[in-house]
């Protein structure tokens, strides 16, 4: 396995997909190295990538000083949590030198989107990953803040 | 005699000065003063009553909350073993720390590290969190943990 598939097996999100699913994903993924102060996405600025994770530690700062660190393999900077409508809601920072996995948005909100088992799954394992690192972003969507 | 009568008996002033009066007065209004501020400051919290009264299930998250952080606190937290440079970005650090409110905005502390000129302030910033001094809460907020930092820098 290599290690785009093995951190999406490690994350929350994706880890509920079988291996064949976790497979046609892989070549989506493209591995950057980053470094501390690297700004990722800047707040106001089209959303074009999502980030996963592998190594480091990532900032994710949010409207009214919110911010959530996200530091584990497989953690997961994407989706509500950093855009609406296309447009970035959020400033992801490198805060620690590390690696993450770059997928273009437009790809992971293809496959969620459609009504697909695979889309299901990877939005319940995002309800999953809210509730567990930054709850108050399922709140900030229910009420239409982000 | 001025405050004496024609058959010798005190009146006025003299009355009240000969049978201690002023103290008499001043422990009567402390009391009266005393009563009243107790009662202010009761029927101000009756709110609280009448909510609970209203809502029994408050209660139980009290005492699920209390039995938590009784929990928590038993727990012994591990103590780190920190270079004295660690110690001193911890300090520095809290210095910064000091001048926000007791919530701190994450963004505001890096822009105000870099602003002061501080090392590395991200890679610190991640190490301050690792270490338990900085502790996330569930609105997006951080809070200094004063006990973490107080054994981390001691």
């Amino acid at each position: 396995m290599d290690s785009s598939a093995a951190c999406l097996s490690e994350s929350i999100i994706f880890k509920s997909l079988d291996a064949q699913d976790i497979d046609s994903l892989v070549p989506l993924f493209s591995r950057r190295t980053v470094m501390p102060g690297e700004i990722l996405a800047r707040a106001g600025h089209g959303t074009q990538f999502f980030f996963l994770l592998e190594e480091g530690a990532l900032l994710v700062a949010m409207e009214e000083g919110r911010a959530v660190v996200l530091n584990r393999p497989g953690d997961f900077a994407g989706l509500s949590m950093v855009s609406l409508n296309g447009t970035n809601t959020a400033t992801i920072t490198v805060l620690e030198k590390g690696a993450v996995w770059v997928v273009s948005c437009l790809k992971i909100l293809d496959l969620t989107d459609h009504d697909t088992q695979t889309g299901a799954i990877i939005m319940d394992g995002w309800h999953q990953f809210c509730e567990e690192r930054a709850p108050f972003c399922l709140t900030l969507a229910e009420t239409g803040v982000t | 005699m001025n405050g004496v009568d024609a058959v010798g008996v005190l009146y006025g002033l003299e009355a009240i000065n000969a049978h201690n009066g002023w103290a008499i007065s001043i422990v009567g209004v402390t009391i009266v003063f005393t009563g009243l501020v107790s009662l202010s400051a009761l029927i101000s919290q009756l709110h609280k009553l009448v909510a609970l009264y209203d809502n029994p299930g408050r209660i139980k998250k009290l005492f699920a909350s209390k039995s938590k952080s009784v929990a928590k606190a038993g727990i012994p937290k591990k103590h780190l073993a920190l270079t004295e440079a660690q110690k001193q970005i911890c300090r520095q650090y809290n210095l910064l720390a000091q001048t926000m409110d007791d919530v701190i905005s994450l963004p505001k502390l890096l822009r105000m590290a870099e602003l002061s000129g501080l090392k590395d302030p991200h890679a610190n910033i991640s190490f301050l969190i690792k270490s338990g001094i900085l502790r996330a809460d569930e609105q997006g907020y951080f809070r200094w943990d004063e006990d973490s930092f107080i054994r981390a820098t001691s």
